[in-house]
């Protein structure tokens, strides 16, 4: 037999699905911007807290009433998640890669008068570190995403009477992306119409480590309301708007050993003891496995939130929020790349994801135990937003439920501090750690286990 | 009091957290045959391969003895049990002529329809790799036997991963092992001792191997080493004679009872005081002896000389590989040493040791002594053997798995 040349196909990205969008395609939100607001379990768009993180909150609750008056916040929730898969076929477990991940927050208001407000915050309403061993069985899909997704919002409030408080903000919104996974070989072309498979490479035989790398930017908005119909009773409302974020990268690849060596006789016509990655060499040079641009539209969720606030005491209230988030935006979401030529330039890509809007239930409780200390406590409940069939490594997404203890502390006239914990346990959920055949088949098979433990903390100052 | 209540009360709050609904892992199916055969893995040869008439495809692979066993232990073969599915016609198409050279479909070279791609897997379970020796099973390169080193079709089964290793990526919970065969056979097909493998080289990887398999925690069935002697691939000097001389109880047969031929008395079965029981025509050399005298011309066997002779009208010439009487008795003492000391690792181990030998042995009378030339190509080794008349059909195969049951059956306690 002749000598005959591997060539990887143009369909490479196709075969495997790699795409910065699929990290995006996740529940994974992050709510916990205020260590005050997170002790109520984020309940509070009736009344939030009063150190400026109602500009994340609600908009509409910067307006203290307190003529002159500076408020300055600044906190950290650290976010430590904890998981593992459970491969139901070969009965092994492999944990998630601990990370603590600090989620800063920000936040300066100003009131003039007694009716105006003004101030500024940043969050990161959007963002997740999920890292796997990079041996994971899972890593076709990915083993290190990154989504970091920073929010700056200026933002006004107007108290139009003594009941009604309203509010608006402008979101400034950039994102990074950063996402490796390694790229299965089996799958990929060594002559036209014959893959690797069908020369007897195993499914699951690793080739190349493949990263991209992209940011971007985007503009939306943050509508805030809040009415009191009486004095014990506050409800509130907010949207915050999705953004589309139009990004641009990189696709980089180096190649991986995997460790084949062929035997005599073999179908590429080379002496047997040829290692098979010399043959795959030349794709990461000259082939189409060359760094090019990648370009990608990031969708962000749009967020609904209604709640209220009852005043069952002076100093106990009772809050309760449900929030809408537009995770259906995630239904197909495109990929294009820019080869240097175009026998380099990998194929446009559309992603399926199927998400679907996923709903908070939140429920709060704030005592005033003294003048000084209060003490909060709460209750989350999330729906999935990932359906079955994309239950996977990038974010092994489901149902959420969330117990919440705070307090904070009146430290002087100008200073309060405020720590909360979240015990965070989401549903054991199956899942899958290959892309799916085409021909529908259910994949999952091992479960996905997730959960964390968040510690916040905010210092607020007023002067 | 009031906030002493609360407080203990906010504490518990966090514990609230576990009130979700979880899925299950889920495990696998349990097949029919038992939890031991969950996962099962048959490291082979070409027989294991599903090789039959010198070539290989999705029919003769659902025909050989692991397939046989999986199904038989409940597994269902493409979702719970992989085999390296070959496309139709095959990679190569077996023949459906050997004697005339003649597949069953004609494919451009390299002559292979590769794997069927829709049925590829991370590992596959069916470890048979045609020609592959003991020490290949640890590592796929090795090429210490370059003239019957034709692995060929490892590349197509598994990827060039060492058997052993992808055994392992299997995470087996039941080994058949059915190894050594190709330690013998070429050099006995070849008709030369020097490609045998040394038993000590033997008994050192068969026992690396063997600490691998159990290192996997799986239960294991090993198989001896047929009498590669045995083979209808094979014919004995004495049944030329025979049918030479119409001795033996048998009539004096055509061609061979023709004056061209000529047989020497050495070649006489040994009740008759000859060597010709020990001395044996590889398949090329009795089809070609046959068609030259069916053809009217000559040939001539003496077993004290190496080759049979033919005489194509320009001389005599080798007529192809023969087994002379002292090569004979080397490899019959390397396969039993061999078979020796598998059933000691058998029984060291633990491990149900499968009497392949003597299972084909016991329907030697199958087995016709001399190719059926003037029958149909389907029966030419008779009604076990394919046409190769080395590799089992069918009918073989079912005796091998048999085989393997009752192994199995007798030493774990199942109900193959």
């Amino acid at each position: 037999m002749r000598r005959k040349a591997v060539v990887l196909a143009a369909a490479l990205l196709a075969a495997t699905g790699l795409s910065a969008t699929r990290v995006l395609a996740q529940g994974f939100s992050v709510y916990e911007h205020d260590a005050c607001a997170m002790g109520r379990a984020g309940a509070g768009v009736a009344a939030p807290c009063s150190g400026g993180s109602a500009i994340f909150f609600n908009p509409a609750g910067i307006v203290t009433g307190q003529a002159g008056k500076w408020n300055i916040a600044a906190g950290v929730t650290m976010i430590p998640p904890r998981g593992s898969f459970s491969d139901s076929v070969s009965g092994t477990t492999t944990d998630l890669v601990k990370n603590n991940i600090p989620v800063p927050n920000l936040y300066i208001t100003r009131q003039f008068g007694t009716r105006l407000a003004f101030g500024v915050g940043m969050f990161a309403p959007y963002g997740l570190t999920t890292e796997w061993p990079a041996s994971f069985i899972g890593h076709f899909l990915s083993y290190k995403a990154t989504i970091q997704s920073l929010y700056f919002q200026p933002t006004v409030a107007y108290k139009v009477s003594p009941r009604l408080q309203v509010g608006v903000g402008v979101d400034f919104v950039r994102t990074m992306v950063d996402l490796h996974q390694y790229v299965e070989l089996s799958s990929q072309l060594a002559q036209p119409g014959v893959t690797f498979a069908m020369l007897g490479v195993p499914v699951g035989t690793a080739f190349a480590d493949a990263r991209i790398h992209g940011d971007g930017n985007a503009t939306g908005f943050h509508l805030g309301v809040i009415f009191k119909p009486t004095d014990n009773v506050s409800v509130g409302a907010r949207y915050m708007s999705g953004v589309t974020i139009t990004g641009s990268g990189y696709a980089g690849f180096t190649q991986l050993a995997t460790g084949i060596t062929l035997a005599v006789g073999n179908p590429f016509g080379v002496p047997a003891k040829t290692p098979l990655d010399a043959l795959l060499a030349s794709q990461f040079s000259t082939g189409a496995l060359v760094t090019q641009a990648v370009s990608a539209t990031l969708p962000m969720p749009a967020q609904a939130v209604v709640g209220v606030d009852v005043a069952l005491r002076r100093d106990l209230h009772v809050l309760a929020d449900v929030e809408w988030t537009q995770w259906s935006k995630f239904e197909q979401l495109p990929l294009t790349f820019t080869g240097a030529s175009a026998a380099q330039q990998l194929p446009a890509d559309t992603l399926y994801q199927g998400y679907k809007d996923a709903y908070d239930y939140r429920l709060g409780v704030e005592y005033a135990a003294s003048p000084k200390l209060t003490l909060r406590a709460g209750y989350v409940y999330n729906t999935a937003a990932a359906p079955t069939f994309t239950v996977t490594p990038l974010l092994p997404e489901g149902a959420r439920s969330s117990g919440i203890v705070g307090a904070g502390y009146q430290l002087t006239d100008g200073i309060r501090v405020d720590l909360s914990y979240m015990m965070l346990k989401q549903q054991d959920r199956r899942g899958r750690v290959i892309q799916p055949p085409t021909n529908g088949a259910d994949v999952n098979q091992g479960l996905y286990k997730f959960s964390a433990n968040l510690l916040s903390a905010s210092v607020a100052f007023a002067f | 009091m009031t906030f002493r209540r609360l407080a203990i009360a906010a504490l518990a709050v966090p514990l609230l957290a576990g009130c979700v609904s979880n899925e299950t892992l889920g495990t696998r199916p349990t097949p029919a045959g038992g939890a031991l055969f969950t996962s099962y893995v048959a490291l082979g040869t070409s027989i294991a391969a599903g090789i039959q008439s010198g070539g290989i495809n999705d029919s003769t692979q659902k025909q050989a003895y692991p397939y046989l066993l999986a199904v038989a232990m409940g597994l269902t073969p493409g979702q719970d049990w992989h085999y390296p599915k070959f496309s139709m016609p095959g990679c190569p198409p077996p023949y459906d002529s050997i004697l005339g050279g003649h597949r069953i479909a004609a494919l451009p070279a390299p002559g292979c329809a590769l794997r069927d791609p829709a049925t590829v897997a991370p590992y596959e379970n069916n470890l048979g790799i045609p020609s592959i020796r003991v020490a290949q099973l640890l590592d796929i390169t090795r090429l210490d036997f370059k003239a019957t080193d034709t692995l060929g079709l490892a590349q197509f089964i598994t990827g060039s991963v060492n058997p052993v290793d992808m055994m392992a990526a299997a995470h087996p919970t039941f080994v058949t092992l059915e190894i050594g065969a190709n330690d013998v056979l070429g050099a006995a097909t070849r008709g030369t001792t020097t490609l045998l493998t040394p038993i000590d080289t033997f008994e050192l990887y068969f026992g690396l191997v063997a600490d691998k398999v159990d290192a996997t925690g799986a239960k294991v069935a090993v198989a001896n080493v047929p009498n590669v002697t045995r083979i209808p691939h094979f014919t004995k000097g004495s049944t030329l004679f025979c049918l030479k001389t119409g001795a033996c109880g048998i009539p004096a047969t055509p061609p061979f009872s023709l004056a061209t031929f000529s047989v020497a008395a050495n070649c006489a079965p040994g009740a008759a005081s000859g060597v010709g029981d020990t001395y044996l025509l590889g398949l090329t050399a009795t089809a070609t002896i046959t068609s030259v005298l069916a053809g009217g011309g000559a040939a001539k066997l003496d077993c004290a000389n190496d080759t049979a002779q033919v005489n194509l009208g320009a001389g005599f010439g080798t007529a192809g590989p023969t087994i002379n009487p002292t090569e004979y008795a080397t490899i019959n003492t390397l396969v039993t040493a061999m078979n020796t000391y598998i059933a000691q690792q058998a029984q060291t181990r633990g491990w149900a040791l499968v009497n392949l030998d003597s299972a084909l042995g016991a329907s030697a009378a199958l087995v016709p002594p001399i190719p059926n030339f003037s029958g149909p190509a389907v029966n030419l080794m008779g009604s076990l053997f394919s046409e190769d008349g080395i590799h089992p059909k069918a009918a073989g195969h079912q005796i091998v798995a048999t085989a393997f049951k009752n192994a199995i059956n007798h030493t774990f306690g199942t109900g193959l």
